[in-house]
């Protein structure tokens, strides 16, 4: 009798793991990522890895509202000066050390040190520090109205860090270990998440070909597409689309711009500039598009009434040529069709494709006098686009630099009048459009492209990379 | 129990808000008041001035003042309670719109937006009627947004702001306390008050005005019975005789009679004046008719004398000497007299009879008043004559006289009736007297003024005991039990010697003898 019960247990208990398939969720990139310590993370896909494996004290809502994460509530001291984060207890990295304020505060130093890509968005922290096991203190040496939009970004992860290893609390857990592996592609499901270990047991990054993507979908290679450029769907079959393939767009917040460079032997000069973007803006005026705004700032965080007419104004010079760096993409695409609606500009046009490490090193040797490029929100805050061109960014490729626009931009993010605040971030944008540093092309339309076996795919409106496929099942095959 | 219980919450609400009754009065519930006071003023007015204690007074003083005091009590009561449900609505309604913008509030707490908190705040106290809010982050306590002015001694209300989880857990982030604003609170007190004063005037002039008309209603109603039995007491006391009491009571007409309780009384009142000359007409017939039984008695007692002498005499009629001729003819005149006089009496007790079964009539006398100048001295030898004759010297009958000349016994009186009763007076000696030298001696004796006869025998005389009955109706006082009175005799001569004018006394000692003295108006 007591065998037939052990039988029976071991049935059970073997059973239903006998019976549930197993789910590998295929995720194509158009690059292989290269995981990097979350404050290097630049690009959107060093962001998106980054959001697999890491949590952040806060995270973006659906609508840009701030959510507590990592840290279960917080509070702001009213002079602004002080914020002070109670962290969520039982959560642990994937090692099993329990987040604790004190891994809180190393991983916040490092975001906020110098190795940071926003060292410079902080000069003004003054401390961290843990003041009990759950409780994190920063404090300002003034009001950083962004401080915590900056907080919900990837680069602001918690990691624990041991020797060369990198530990994260996120859905994900790489399947090595070895960080500096650049080919790693394979993730495994962190079961013990604090908000629930993901449906799918593991998740692989598939490198995408150039063109015929569909293919990809059709053989059950890819079961998911993120941040596509709307303008590249065209090479879609619409039938095979529409029985393979659902399409997800997003609101177009990411802004492509020609980024001029000061301060080299290639420079074009302001004079130039604003000739260009009179050239520009006449021919948005002809096209009347919608998403030709003139404004660098994202929907609904910035100026998004501004015309295109005020650049007509600018007399400007023609410059002799303008050479642009960019990527064999739409842009370009966009760039050429451009061209060729006024000779003028089609005889001063030189493009340079390049890819991303091209152009980078290209920057670095301070060859390049224009490139094209796209700007993210990052942050539901104009700062996060416009203090890319403060003095001594590591983001500013243009090495511009103007006073009077770092104060205008550090006065707005100590304003605690949030109209006050973005009448500044609008006359900080004008000094920007108006030295031509940066002249706007189109926003950017992006869509996911996600085959029909799968469910449950969802997003944040602030940026798809705030998805962590935790929520994703998908149909056995 | 629960009034208590409302009544110290509408207190507590009250003071919660500094709301006062004489704030309340300022503010336009003054007519509320206004109608207590004068309520309670005419109470106290009809209460305390007795003039107002009347129909007038009850109709036009107290009535209204209970109306006054009682609806604005009413009207009072709901008002306070009033108070407590608005302050609550109030307070729910602000907290409701306080729960509304309950996410932004949170999401500006979130980020530190609090100059976007106080914006908030300040549409909120706009919408929401409050006089003062302020967020507090929590736990810390710390003050980020204020408007308004909150005054610590009145009550606030406190919502804590909070958002959910990821698993669906509240999070505190920061309480709101507000005040709703007073004077919000006061003008709908005011308001509601005002109305309820107002509404509880007309209400309150309505029921005066039909207080008046009932009143006058009323009045009318209540002085016609009064005015009516005033006419009836009248028409009594008008009237000598009862035909013409008939006749004033049927004179006295009810007019108008309306309501129902009038006509009843009208009727009764009728039915009654006519009952009671009904049973009036009973009672003199009766008493009539008795009247003539006590005749009939009197002259059987009467005759019963005359007669007893005749047969005496008529024993020896064989012969008959002059004399005896003589006092035969003066019994047998005596007896047709007393047949005369039975015979008239008789006839006015007849007519007196028809008299009354014609309910018309006074009630009639039953006396005959014969009273003529009399000549006593001769009515006593007479019957001192018969009685010797009757008594045969078993009881010897001695005369004396103490008068100058006859003229002198002359007095008031009917000759007949004094003859009657001295006869009787002396038989009732004769049958005091038990042994055989029996005495009775009968006296005249003549004043100014008066004449006095005094008959005094030596019989057994009447116990003190029974001195004071005698003389009295009914009774009498035989030693001798073989011989029975009537109680008539020595009565009837009382009311006959009064009726002339005269007094009879008795005067008797047991074992010696009893006097009998009549006093009459001399002539």
């Amino acid at each position: 009798m007591l065998k037939y019960r052990i039988l029976l247990s071991i049935f059970f208990i073997i059973g239903p793991v006998h019976a549930r398939s197993t789910c590998n969720l295929n995720v194509g990139v158009p690059v292989q990522p290269i995981k990097k310590d979350p404050v290097k993370a630049i690009s959107w896909w060093d962001k998106r890895l980054v959001t697999l494996q890491y949590d952040t004290l806060v995270r973006f809502g659906n609508h840009g509202e701030i959510l507590p994460w990592l840290a279960k509530k917080w509070e702001i001291s009213s002079d602004l000066k002080r914020l002070t984060f109670e962290l969520r207890p039982g959560v642990s990295f994937s090692n099993g050390t329990i987040v604790n304020a004190k891994s809180v505060k190393n991983s916040l130093d490092e975001y906020f040190g110098i190795n940071s890509v926003d060292y410079n968005r902080f000069k003004d922290i003054k401390s961290i520090k843990a003041i009990s096991e759950f409780i994190v203190e920063i404090k300002l040496k003034r009001p950083f109205l962004p401080l915590l939009f900056y907080l919900a970004t990837p680069r602001a992860s918690i990691f624990l860090r041991q020797g060369a290893h990198l530990y994260g609390s996120g859905p994900w857990v790489p399947s090595d270990m070895i960080i500096h592996d650049l080919k790693s592609n394979s993730w495994r499901r962190n079961k013990d998440y604090f908000k629930g270990a993901p449906i799918c047991d593991s998740l692989n990054l598939v490198l995408l070909p150039p063109k015929n993507i569909e293919k990809f979908f059709i053989e059950k290679k890819v079961d998911l597409v993120e941040y596509y450029a709307a303008e590249n769907l065209s090479q879609f079959q619409e039938n095979s689309i529409a029985g393979n393939v659902s399409i997800k767009s997003f609101p177009s917040y990411d802004k492509a711009a020609i980024f001029f460079t000061e301060k080299n032997e290639k420079s074009n000069s302001i004079s130039e500039r604003q000739w260009l973007a009179r050239k520009i803006s006449a021919y948005f005026s002809k096209l009347n598009l919608d998403y030709s705004r003139c404004s660098i700032l994202p929907v609904n965080f910035g100026n998004s009434d501004r015309k295109c007419d005020s650049f007509k104004k600018q007399e400007g010079k023609a410059p002799i040529s303008l050479e642009l760096y960019l990527q064999d993409d739409e842009r370009y695409q966009f760039l050429i069709k451009l061209s060729k609606s006024d000779l003028e500009l089609k005889s001063r046009f030189n493009f340079k494709l390049v890819n991303l490490e091209e152009m980078y090193a290209a920057h670095g040797n301070g060859k390049v006098s224009a490139h094209v490029e796209t700007l993210t929100m990052q942050i539901p805050d104009p700062y996060g686009v416009l203090s890319i061109f403060v003095s001594n960014s590591r983001e500013n490729f243009s090495k511009y630099a103007n006073p009077k626009f770092d104060s205008l931009l550090t006065s707005a993010v100590s304003e605690s009048d949030a109209g006050k605040r973005t009448k500044l971030y609008s006359m900080a944008e004008s000094i920007l459009l108006n030295d031509g540093i940066i002249i706007p092309l189109l926003q950017q339309r992006r869509i996911a492209l996600i085959s029909k076996s799968l469910h449950g795919y969802a997003t944040s409106s602030v940026g798809p990379f705030y998805a962590s496929y935790d929520s994703i099942s998908k149909d056995s095959d | 129990m629960l009034a208590t219980i409302v009544y110290q919450k509408i207190l507590i609400d009250m003071k919660n808000f500094d709301i006062s009754l004489i704030k309340l009065f300022f503010s336009g519930s003054w007519p509320l008041f206004a109608s207590f006071l004068l309520g309670l003023f005419l109470i106290i007015l009809f209460r305390t001035v007795r003039k107002f204690r009347n129909f007038f007074g009850l109709a036009f003083i107290a009535l209204p003042g209970f109306v006054f005091l009682i609806f604005s009590l009413i009207a009072m009561l709901y008002s306070f309670q009033e108070i407590g449900k608005l302050i609550e609505t109030e307070f729910q309604k602000a907290s409701s719109v306080f729960k509304e913008s309950e996410i932004k509030l949170v999401q500006s707490l979130q980020i530190g937006a609090y100059l976007e908190t106080g914006r908030i705040l300040n549409e909120i106290s706009s919408r929401a009627n409050i006089v003062g809010a302020s967020i507090f982050l929590m736990p810390n306590n710390s003050l980020v947004a204020e408007v308004g002015y909150i005054d610590s001694k009145l009550k606030a209300e406190v919502v804590s702001l909070e958002s959910k989880d990821i698993d669906g857990s509240p999070i505190l982030w920061g309480k709101v306390i507000f005040q709703i604003d007073r004077k919000f609170v006061m003008s709908k007190l005011a308001n509601i008050s005002g109305i309820w004063g107002r509404s509880m005037m007309i209400i309150t002039i309505t029921v005066f005005l039909s207080s008046l008309i009932l009143a006058f209603y009323f009045f009318r109603h209540l002085y016609r019975p009064a005015k009516f039995v005033n006419a009836l007491k009248l028409a009594v006391d008008g009237a000598s005789s009862s035909n013409e009491l008939v006749e004033a009571v049927n004179a006295v007409s009810y007019e108008n009679a309306f309501l129902e309780e009038e006509v009843q009384l009208r009727d009764n009142i009728t039915s009654m004046t006519t009952g009671m000359l009904d049973l009036s007409s009973k009672w003199i017939k009766s008493e009539g008719e008795a009247e003539l039984g006590r005749l009939a008695t009197q002259i059987a007692h009467d005759i019963r004398s005359p007669l007893s002498t005749l047969n005496i005499i008529l024993s020896t009629l064989n012969e008959i000497p002059d004399e005896q001729m003589g006092i035969m003819k003066l019994a047998t005149s005596r007896i047709n007299d007393i047949a005369s006089e039975l015979l008239l009496m008789n006839r006015k007790a007849i007519k007196s009879s028809n008299d009354l079964s014609k309910l018309n009539g006074a009630i009639p006398s039953t006396s005959v008043i014969d009273r003529e100048k009399t000549s006593v001295l001769l009515v006593l030898e007479n019957i001192i004559s018969e009685k010797q004759v009757q008594l045969k010297n078993s009881v010897s009958i001695k005369l004396e006289k103490e008068l100058c000349t006859a003229e002198e016994a002359y007095a008031y009186c009917n000759s007949l009736e004094l003859g009657r009763l001295i006869s009787n007076i002396i038989n009732n000696s004769v049958e005091a007297i038990s042994n055989n030298n029996g005495l009775i001696t009968i006296s005249i004796k003549s004043y100014s003024k008066k004449v006095l006869i005094s008959i005094r025998d030596n019989g057994v005389g009447v116990p003190s005991d029974f001195m004071d009955r005698i003389g009295q109706r009914g009774f009498s006082y035989k030693k001798n039990s073989l011989i029975v009175g009537n109680g008539l005799g020595l009565h009837h001569a009382r009311e006959k010697i009064n009726s002339w004018g005269g007094k009879l006394e008795i005067s008797s000692s047991e074992g010696i003898g009893t006097m009998v003295e009549l006093t009459l108006v001399r002539c």
